[in-house]
């Protein structure tokens, strides 16, 4: 695709392509990295939130790398991706997970190079409900109201991780049918992973068999966790124990 | 069953620990299979008979031949059933 950019327009790099959108709409997307390529698409929208759908469908579309639907976070040794289903509340569960500790990585898409499984950031902002706030806590400005979402920075939330890395623990979280009941995670066949990756996959059409083998890749290298939970604090804290990472807050308070 | 079952053109096929992963592309669809079923499948090569898998399986397994047999009857027809593998004809 060839695109005349006109004055207003900067191109950044997402998934691995590059795609432009207006200068006042990029300044919400502070954490995506600029680029000088030429763009394979151009982000029409001009609200926000929708920009932000925009932008995020058409580097799926033009992206080179296999797309998964799933929330990605780093830990002390490595990625950590969470496959999305509908009705998981993805966005939350990530930002409890950075608010615990973890590095933001992306909210909604696992990026992985089917030649050598390495993963590329996507940190795009946040999408946040009104009821998100009570969870969350303070420090990421003030709520929307009830029934909207705001777009938060990333950094507003806590640590984002630097671009890369391997996928060492997949966890298949559900919502628990009691509202009060713990989170509870335990181990999990690797093979079970399969699946819930690819029938969660935006792009894999284009190259099949090149993207079920990167799964099975990336599974062979990763721990697989079952998890169920209704509180996302809470799977968060408890993943956190598991996994040796440490908030902020606690660091600071040793 | 006298036939000799054999994949499927275009299945592909990953092992991840002791699992088989199939792959349709066609469908798109991914099936998983334990270590017994994983076994079976690895037996059905299109010069082994059912009886001949059961066979070998009882012998690796040290059990009954019998009951091997209708496990292996009911792999194999279920995996015929969902395309993964066909019947090669017997000679």
């Amino acid at each position: 695709m060839t695109t005349r950019l006109g004055a207003g327009l900067i191109t950044l790099r997402v998934l691995g392509t590059d795609v432009a959108v207006r200068a006042d709409v990029a300044e919400q997307f502070a954490d995506l990295p600029r680029s000088d390529a030429r763009p394979t698409a151009v982000v029409t929208d001009e609200a926000p939130a929708t920009a932000l759908a925009e932008l995020t469908r058409l580097a799926v579309e033009h992206s080179p790398l296999l797309c998964i639907h799933a929330g990605v976070v780093s830990g002390p040794d490595g990625l950590i991706a969470i496959p999305g289903q509908s009705g998981l509340g993805k966005t939350t569960l990530v930002a409890a997970l950075v608010r615990a500790g973890f590095g933001y990585v992306s909210d909604e898409a696992l990026a992985v190079d089917r030649a050598d499984g390495q993963v590329t950031a996507f940190p795009r902002p946040l999408a946040l409900a009104a009821d998100v706030w009570a969870l969350i806590g303070p420090g990421i400005g003030a709520a929307p109201p009830d029934g909207a979402e705001r777009l938060v920075a990333p950094a507003l939330v806590g640590w984002v991780a630097p671009d890369g890395g391997r996928v060492r623990d997949i966890v298949l979280a559900e919502r628990a049918r009691r509202s009060d009941g713990p989170a509870h995670i335990e181990p999990a066949a690797r093979g079970d992973a399969v699946p819930a990756l690819l029938e969660r996959a935006f792009n894999h059409y284009r190259d099949p068999e090149g993207s079920f083998r990167a799964v099975v890749g990336m599974v062979r290298e990763a721990r697989v966790w079952r998890a169920s939970y209704a509180q996302a604090p809470d799977l968060a804290e408890r993943l956190a124990g598991l996994l040796g990472v440490q908030s902020a807050a606690a660091t600071e308070a040793r | 069953m006298l036939s000799r079952p054999i994949p499927a053109v275009g299945v592909v096929v990953e092992d991840l620990d002791d699992d088989v992963c199939l792959y349709r592309s066609d469908i798109d669809e991914v099936l998983v299979l334990n270590q017994s079923a994983g076994d079976i499948w690895r037996l059905a090569d299109g010069d082994r008979s059912v009886e001949a898998i059961a066979t070998r399986l009882a012998d690796v397994y040290g059990t009954d031949e019998a009951t091997v047999r209708t496990d292996v009857q009911a792999v194999v027809a279920d995996l015929l059933a969902r395309g993964y593998l066909v019947e090669q004809p017997a000679p």
